[in-house]
């Protein structure tokens, strides 16, 4: 990483409270005991083939209970108090079907055989993070995209980054996710797009940047992509976007998953990249077990993966583990607590050594690794109180410790860093037409690092939403959000987010969108204190105390229409003005009479495009096809130049073809030549070749088989990735993946 | 679109994805530069004083007498300067290789130097200066050409035995 990172620190005592009492109101709040209740059964299949459906979602409207169906498509919801209920059952790939009025009776089980319609192309996807509640995606007024759990298996993801790339809108510069040309390449800080998991913030307390590896893939039901500001209901880092990692429920049933996954590298197209005679491997292994006891059910897993990678000194050896345990206190309450550990030593890879060596790294980082630790945990207590009126307290700390250790350089840095966040939520439909949100939450920081220091942070919010009908075809969405931060030592900083978004059904077949919304991000830590006398370059980073917030107006209309029954085409035209934004350049140190590498708010820049998505099946829905084309016009307006790190162009094709049990699919994507990178630090570092760009084409193939029918639960898949063994690179001198190959075999009972 | 549009489209990124993208041929097959070896021939100083050991090509002589000048002429890019040196082989008696691609042209001092402090802008010294002996205590000026990599620059360093050094204290 080019900013060195730091530091130790425990949790703080305050801290602990605030999580104890969160706890603590949880449990008081939860006054309801358990009651004997009914018991809804069924078996949810296709109806084209009356094949079970493994895996389809069954939830009590308004309630706690929920469940996902087991390798026959059964499922069981039990202690269901008497009444009459909605139940929403939803698969992807199916329409989702809302049973009315199943009638409950105590000490009775009530059967509920439901059949599903396939849906070539799916609507009525339910998504939360637009809103902060569920929603389905054509009410929602922004541009959203859904990466669900059957697509991560289907490409057997081992990394949430690798999953985003596919996704419209969206371009991955190593781990930096930029959504619609909002961010470049920070170089290790800060991020313009907020990570959630479960609609909780999920960034590094030192640096601010999402640290992936902390999430654990195995347990993900989808991943939502909002694109454009989201400050007004998500505060700070939601300046381009947010991604929400959604993790699994709890089945009812005892279910063990494992997966195996191998890949294996190519070897390298050219004489003078070939370092290694050895095959260059990674292998990862995945368990976990669930199980309901009563009112209490929980999950366990956990995951191991060793990469020797296709480059010199850039392995990585990674442990990962998640526990969630959900204790059902009635039908209407539930509380859950869940926790992911990280743990990982990997090579410490920044830039080749040339393009002629371009799979080693420069001679002076061959020693270097970083040893990382990171624990996330939170609660979650959710309360139905009425049909009307629900609300959630929930709360997450993020502790991240990390070390970077070499032979070379005589000191190691290292950073320690704490967050916590709590909020409330609540959700109230005052009528049919109009529905209220509102929230208060609170958070602090603590960063304690040889580089950045040790420093203390504060935060508080309120937001409030109303959504209403205005007609019978028109939806309005109304919001603000107010944020207090404050760091320790630094004068506290005030903002006020609001959005404003329409959704139009012009008729059955088109719907519109308009939104607005302001967006912000607060420096990170380390964009204010870091200072190092040591660096990679020459040159001392100084601190930076007088930054400002990042701010942003994201402006958008767009809309999807049915074109004839087999295709789907959603198209947006999208425009982001950023002001503030924070960048680090060389400037001379009157005090210091020398040369400095600062953070300054430099950048005034304007990101304008258009986005189309096309989704269709083709050939009697034997071939699903999704073409997806960004174009962005990053500029920035103070130097009159295009931003750096940005592609103009990116466009994606995906197809999947299925027969019975096979399915077999490409991913073509193309991403034009970035027109700006920084040129300091190729000069500075020095990188040699570091100005060597391409445009990237990068094509994929798989095939994936399933045996549940002939009574094995087993899922194989086989891909093989940059099928034309492509040359390219995200970042300057890095050489993307080779053609590799993966075998992945996953099971379920 | 209809289906053979797409078709097209798809065929049509997929060919594009056999144009191999980087190569090494993409620069020069000689790249401009020099290399060789430097050679410790005394025991080094304590690790807290090793901070970062880089070699400086400077065209023109005599050289800056002020550190912080001379580093802001490297951020002009004006003086060339390598990657750090490997501070794991600099025990005495150890030798090791090293390759500095630069710019074609006349490098009229050519040196190892030494961080040995946190300050960046003042604490730098010279450990080995190219052709510099006691018989000609001079520095030798290091040509280079285009597409050419000129290899032999080596360099001794004593640390019980500094050359002079060109920064005021």
């Amino acid at each position: 990483m080019w900013i060195s990172k730091t530091f130790r620190r425990s949790l703080s005592r305050d801290n602990m409270k605030s999580l104890g009492w969160i706890l603590f109101a949880a449990l008081g709040s939860a006054v309801y005991g358990q009651q004997g209740g009914g018991t809804i059964t069924g078996v949810i299949t296709s109806s084209e083939d009356a094949s079970p459906l493994i895996g389809a979602t069954v939830v009590v409207q308004n309630t706690t209970r929920g469940t996902s169906c087991d390798a026959s498509g059964k499922f069981v919801l039990r202690n269901i108090p008497e009444g009459s209920y909605a139940v929403v059952v939803s698969m992807v790939g199916f329409h989702r079907r809302v049973v009315e009025r199943v009638e409950v009776r105590s000490n009775e089980e009530t059967s509920l055989p439901i059949q599903l319609v396939l849906a070539p192309i799916q609507t009525d996807a339910v998504v939360v993070t637009s809103s902060k509640r569920e929603q389905t995606l054509e009410e929602v007024p922004v541009s959203m995209s859904i990466v669900n759990a059957q697509l991560l298996e289907y490409r057997s993801t081992i990394a949430v980054d690798d999953a985003l790339r596919y996704v419209p809108g969206v371009n991955v510069t190593q781990s930096q996710v930029n959504i619609r040309g909002s961010t470049g390449y920070s170089r290790g800080v800060g991020s313009r797009v907020l990570l959630l998991i479960d609609g909780l913030p999920l960034l590094a307390g030192d640096t601010g940047e999402p640290i992936f590896e902390s999430i654990p893939v195995f347990q993900i039901d989808r991943i939502e992509v909002v694109k454009g500001a989201g400050s007004a209901l998500y505060g700070t880092s939601a300046l381009g976007g947010v991604i929400n990692v959604l993790t699994k429920e709890i089945p009812e049933h005892p279910e063990t998953r494992w997966r195996l996954y191998s890949k294996a590298y190519d070897s390298p197209p050219y004489e003078s990249w070939k370092w290694s005679t050895k095959l260059r491997a990674l292998n990862a292994q995945y368990l976990s077990h669930s199980e309901r006891i009563g009112d209490v059910s929980f999950i366990l897993a956990g995951s191991r993966l060793f990469d020797d990678s296709y480059r010199e000194a850039d392995w990585t050896r990674r442990y990962n583990g998640y526990a969630k345990i959900k204790y059902d206190l009635s039908p209407f309450q539930s509380l859950a607590v869940s926790s992911s550990i990280l743990w990982q030593h990997r090579g410490d890879y920044l830039w080749w050594k040339g393009v002629k060596d371009a799979l080693r790294p420069a001679d002076s980082q061959l020693n270097f690794s970083v040893t990382s630790f990171r624990i996330n945990s939170s609660v979650l207590f959710k309360h139905f109180v009425s049909e009307k009126f629900t609300y959630e307290l929930k709360a997450i700390h993020y502790h991240g410790n990390w070390r970077e250790d070499s032979l070379n350089v005589a000191l190691a840095n290292k950073s320690t860093s704490d967050v916590l966040s709590t909020e409330v939520q609540a959700n109230y439909s005052l009528d049919e037409l109009n529905n209220i949100t509102l929230g208060a939450g609170v958070n602090s920081d603590n960063v304690s690092s040889d580089i950045f220091g040790a420093h203390g942070g504060l935060g508080g919010a309120l937001y409030a939403q109303d959504e209403s009908q205005l007609s019978k075809r028109l939806k309005a969405t109304l919001g603000v959000r107010f944020d207090y931060q404050m760091v320790q030592s630094l004068p506290s900083n005030q903002q006020i987010n609001p959005k404003l978004g329409l959704n139009y059904q012009a008729d059955e077949k088109t719907s519109l969108r308009a939104s607005v919304g302001r967006g912000f991000r607060a420096p990170s830590i380390a964009e204010l204190f870091v200072s190092t006398n040591v660096a990679t370059s020459a040159v001392a980073i100084v601190p930076s105390t007088d930054l400002k917030a990042e701010h942003s107006w994201s402006f958008e209309i767009g809309g999807t229409t049915s074109l004839g029954e087999n295709a789907l085409w959603d198209v947006a035209l999208f425009q982001s003005d950023f002001s503030d934004l924070i960048e680090a350049g060389i400037e001379f140190d009157s005090t210091r009479k020398s040369p400095v590498i600062r953070f300054r708010n430099v950048t005034r820049a304007r990101v304008q495009g258009c986005e189309s998505n096309i989704r269709t099946v083709l050939f009697d829905q034997l071939i699903s096809l999704d073409v997806n084309y960004t174009y962005s016009w990053p500029y920035d307006v103070n130097k009159k130049s295009v931003l750096r790190f940005r592609p103009r162009h990116v466009a994606s094709v995906n197809a999947v073809a299925s027969y019975k049990e096979l399915m077999f699919g490409t991913d073509v994507r193309y991403i034009s030549r970035v027109d700006a990178i920084d040129d300091d630090l190729v000069r500075l570092a020095p990188i040699i070749d570091g100005d060597l760009r391409v445009p990237v084409y990068v094509v994929d193939v798989r095939a994936s088989g399933h045996f549940h029918e002939f009574g094995f639960p087993l899922k194989i898949n086989f891909q093989v990735n940059n099928l034309f063994r492509y040359s390219y690179i995200e970042l300057i001198g890095n050489l993307a993946p080779l053609r590799n190959y993966v075998l992945s075999v996953e099971g379920m009972f | 679109m209809d289906k053979r549009t797409y078709l097209i489209l798809l065929l049509t990124i997929a060919l594009l994805g056999c144009d191999k993208g980087i190569s090494p041929s993409d620069t020069p097959e000689v790249k401009p530069g020099f290399g060789g070896t430097i050679t410790f021939v005394s025991p080094p100083p304590p690790r807290d004083s090793l901070i970062q050991l880089r070699i400086i090509a400077v065209p023109y002589y005599p050289i800056d007498t002020v550190v912080e000048t001379l580093i802001q002429k490297i951020v002009q890019g004006v003086i060339p300067f390598s990657d750090t040196l490997q501070l794991s082989s600099i025990d005495s008696g150890k030798t090791q290789r090293y390759e500095f691609i630069i710019s074609p042209g006349e490098y009229k001092y050519v040196a190892v130097v030494q961080q040995y402090g946190l300050l960046l802008y003042e604490e730098w010294r010279v450990i080995s200066i190219y052709g510099f002996s006691q018989s000609t205590p001079f520095p030798r000026p290091v040509t280079v050409a285009v597409d050419k990599f000129q290899t032999g620059i080596d360099f001794i360093v004593d640390f019980k035995n500094l050359p002079p050094q060109p920064f005021k204290r």
